[in-house]
C-alpha cells in the first residue's frame, strides 16, 4: 500500500502539473509596422507563469500567469527588422518571428495593371502551341489558342491579387502599371523593377514570351506533367498558369518584395537570390518557411520547379483543379499592409 | 594642362559614379530552373570568352523611354577578348555585350577578368530592345549569372574540362559530376547538382544523388535540389538515404523539411509519412502531416 502511494505521489506532479504552451497571436512570420505589440496565447497548468522574451538575452523579457488556459502581455517593444518571440513554461517553449517594418511602408492608393500584348507575342504562342503538341493545328485553332491565352492569363494573375487593392484596367494612366508581354527570347521569363513600399504605381514589367517558347518547345521534356498529347485547352491552361503565374511575381517585386541586403530599402524583408525569398533565411529560422521550391511565388526564379509554373503539384499525371503558388505569409502580410482591400 | 588632367579625371570619376549608380539600381527578374548553372550556360552559349576592360555603353535612346513598353530594356557594355573558350571571335579584339537590365551586373567591375556566356541576338529579337541595331551585338546568358569570375582557384580549369565532358554526352558529364559535386566553388558545386537533377533517369545519376545527401561538403540549398532530383525519380534507391536525413536532427529544418516531402512519390512513402506524422518529432510530425494532406487532396 506504501509503495503504491508512493508511486501515485511520484507520478502525480506530473499528471496535474503537466506544462505546455501556445502562442496564438500575433500570427508567425508576419509584417508589423508597429513598435509595440501584444502577445497572446494558451497554455498549462492553470496558475503557471509564462516567462516571454524578445530577442534573446538583453531583449525584452516579461512573466505573465496563465488564468482560464490562456496568458498574454502586451505593449512589448519590438526591434525594427526580425524580432524572435520566446514563450516559455517549465520545459516547454515555443518561438515565432516577427518583423516589424520600417522605411515608412503605408497603405498605398488602388493599384490598377494592364496588360500590353507587344507585336509578335501572338507568333511567339502559336509556335509554343505548334511546337508543344503533337496534333496537327489549324488557323483557327491557333487563333483560338492565342485568345483563349491571353484571356487566361489575365484571369490567372487577377486571382493571385484577389484579396488585394489590385484592379485589372485597360488603358494606360499615370496610376496603372504595366505588364509588358514581349516576344523576345533571351533566357529571362521576367523582369520589373523593385519599389520598395510601392511608390511609384506607374512602372513597366516585362514578361518574355519568346523566352517560354523556346523552352517549352526545345525543352519540352522538362516541363512535365505537360505531353505531347495533350489537348489544346489543356496547353491553354499550361501556358496561361506559367505566364501568369510570372507575371505576380515581376509584379510582386515592382509592389516592393523581396527586399535584401543589396538594396538601400526594404532591407529588413531578407530576401535573397536577387530579391527573392530565401532557402537560406529559412536553414537559420526553423520557425519560418519563405522559401517552397516556386510554390511560393515569390520564390527564386533559378530554384523554382517547372512543373510549379504549371500549378501541377505531380509531374506524373494531371491534378485537377491545378494548385497554384502562394504568397507564403510573410509577403502576404507586407501586400495587405500597402494595399487592403476594403 | 595639368588642370585639364584633373578636370579629366574628375569628370571620369563622376561617369564612373553614374555607371556604377545605375549598375546598382534595384530590379528583379525570373529565370528558368538552373539557368544559373553551366548545364544551361553551356547549352544556350555560342560564345565563351573570358573578358576584361569593360566599358559601359548608351542604349538607344529613342528606344530607352520609361514609358515605352514595347522595348525590352538591356544595359549595353564592351569588352575586351583575352580568351576563347568555346566559338570564334579573334583575341584581343572589343565585342558588345548586353545583359537583361534587371540582371546586370552589379558593378563594372565584375566583368573584368571573367567568363562570359554569350549569344548573339537574333535581329527580329534586336528590334524589340532598347539596343542599337548597328552593331553585331551579344547576350549575357541569363544576365549576371553568365558573367562568372575567373579568378577563383580552379573555376576557369572546372569550367574548361565541362566543355569537354559535355562533348562527350552524359557519359562525360557524369564523370564530371562525380568529381565536382563536392567542389568547395559554389558555382561549380551547384551545376554539378543540378546536371544530376536533369539526368535523374539515369542510374548512375542516382547513385551520386543519392551520396549528396550524405555528403558534408555539399551545401544545403544543393542538397534540396538533390532531394527534389530523387523525389521526382521515384526511385527506390532514394528510400533509405533520404530517411536518414530526414530524421537527422543535425541537418538543417528545410532539408528535413524537403526530405519529409520527397516521400509522397517514393514507393511506400506513404506509410512511411503516417509513421513520421504521428512521432514527436517537431520536424518530421508536422512535415509529414502536411506532405499526407497534399497527398490526399
Amino acid at each position: 500500500m506504501r509503495h503504491f502511494l508512493l508511486c501515485i505521489l511520484a507520478i502525480f506532479p506530473t499528471i496535474t502539473f503537466a506544462a505546455d504552451v501556445k502562442i496564438t497571436k500575433p500570427e508567425g512570420d508576419r509584417l508589423t509596422m508597429e513598435p509595440a505589440i501584444a502577445v497572446e496565447g494558451t497554455g498549462s497548468p492553470e496558475g503557471g507563469i509564462v516567462n516571454i522574451n524578445i530577442n534573446g538575452p538583453g531583449g525584452t523579457a516579461v512573466s505573465t500567469r496563465i488564468l482560464g488556459g490562456r496568458w498574454s502581455s502586451s505593449n512589448l517593444s519590438l526591434l525594427p527588422g526580425l524580432n524572435i518571440i520566446d514563450a516559455a513554461i517549465g520545459d516547454k517553449r515555443i518561438a515565432i518571428i516577427v518583423v516589424r517594418g520600417s522605411d515608412g511602408i503605408e497603405r498605398r492608393p488602388h493599384q490598377k495593371v494592364r496588360f500590353v500584348w507587344n507585336a509578335g507575342v501572338d507568333d511567339q504562342l502559336r509556335k509554343l502551341a505548334t511546337g508543344s503538341l503533337s496534333a496537327v493545328l489549324s488557323e483557327q485553332q491557333l487563333v483560338y489558342f492565342t485568345s483563349a491565352v491571353e484571356a487566361r492569363v489575365v484571369e490567372v494573375f487577377s486571382a493571385f491579387y484577389k484579396s488585394l487593392d489590385v484592379e485589372v484596367v485597360a488603358v494606360a494612366g499615370p496610376d496603372v502599371h504595366t505588364m509588358s508581354m514581349l516576344a523576345i527570347d533571351d533566357s529571362l521569363f521576367g523582369s520589373s523593377p523593385f519599389d520598395c513600399g510601392n511608390l511609384k504605381p506607374k512602372e513597366i514589367s516585362e514578361i518574355h514570351v519568346g523566352t517560354y517558347r523556346r523552352s517549352m518547345t526545345e525543352e519540352f521534356d522538362r516541363w512535365l506533367p505537360m505531353r505531347k498529347e495533350d489537348t489544346l485547352d489543356v496547353r491553354i491552361e499550361d501556358v496561361a498558369q506559367a505566364l501568369g503565374r510570372t507575371s505576380a511575381h515581376e509584379f510582386g517585386h515592382a509592389l516592393g518584395l523581396v527586399g535584401e541586403a543589396e538594396d538601400r530599402r526594404c532591407v529588413w524583408m531578407d530576401g535573397c537570390d536577387g530579391g527573392h525569398n530565401c532557402e537560406a533565411f529559412d536553414d537559420l529560422h526553423a520557425e519560418a518557411r519563405r522559401f517552397d521550391h516556386g510554390w511560393h511565388i515569390m520564390d527564386p526564379g533559378g530554384n523554382t520547379d517547372d512543373n510549379a509554373r504549371l500549378a501541377e503539384p505531380d509531374t506524373k499525371q494531371r491534378t485537377n483543379p491545378r494548385v497554384p503558388a502562394i504568397f507564403e505569409p510573410f509577403g502576404l502580410s507586407y501586400l495587405v499592409t500597402i494595399l487592403p482591400r476594403s | 594642362m595639368i588642370w585639364a588632367v584633373r578636370l579629366r579625371f574628375v569628370g571620369t570619376l563622376l561617369a564612373c559614379v553614374v555607371l556604377l549608380l545605375r549598375a546598382s539600381t534595384a530590379a528583379a527578374d525570373d529565370i528558368a530552373f538552373g539557368a544559373d548553372s553551366l548545364p544551361h550556360l553551356v547549352k544556350n552559349a555560342q560564345l565563351i570568352i573570358t573578358a576584361d576592360e569593360p566599358k559601359r555603353l548608351q542604349s538607344d535612346p529613342a528606344k530607352s523611354s520609361l514609358d515605352d513598353p514595347t522595348h525590352a530594356r538591356y544595359a549595353l557594355y564592351s569588352v575586351k577578348v583575352s580568351n576563347v573558350q568555346k566559338g570564334s571571335v579573334d583575341i584581343g579584339s572589343e565585342i558588345r555585350v548586353a545583359f537583361p537590365e534587371s540582371l546586370n551586373v552589379r558593378k563594372l567591375e565584375e566583368m573584368s577578368n571573367s567568363i562570359l556566356f554569350l549569344r548573339p541576338f537574333a535581329d527580329r529579337d534586336l528590334k524589340i530592345t532598347n539596343l542599337p541595331e548597328d552593331q553585331l551585338t551579344y547576350l549575357v546568358v541569363s544576365g549576371r549569372y553568365g558573367a562568372v569570375g575567373a579568378s577563383q582557384a580552379n573555376r576557369a580549369v572546372a569550367i574548361r574540362d565541362y566543355l569537354a565532358a559535355s562533348a562527350a554526352g552524359d557519359e562525360g558529364v557524369l564523370r564530371w559530376t562525380q568529381t565536382h559535386v563536392s567542389s568547395a566553388d559554389p558555382f561549380i558545386q551547384r551545376s554539378a547538382v543540378v546536371d544530376l537533377y536533369f539526368k535523374r533517369d539515369l542510374p548512375k545519376a542516382i547513385e551520386q544523388l543519392t551520396g549528396v545527401l550524405k555528403s558534408v561538403s555539399v551545401l544545403p540549398e544543393n542538397k534540396t535540389t538533390a532531394i527534389n532530383a530523387l523525389q521526382a525519380s521515384g526511385t527506390v534507391a532514394a528510400i533509405q538515404p533520404l530517411r536518414d536525413l530526414a530524421e537527422d536532427r543535425l541537418t538543417p529544418v528545410s532539408v528535413r523539411q524537403s526530405a519529409v516531402k520527397a516521400f509522397s512519390d517514393l514507393p511506400g512513402g506513404k506509410s512511411v509519412l503516417q509513421t513520421w506524422s504521428s512521432s514527436s518529432d517537431k520536424v518530421l510530425a508536422p512535415a509529414a502531416k502536411s506532405a499526407i494532406q497534399k497527398m490526399d487532396r
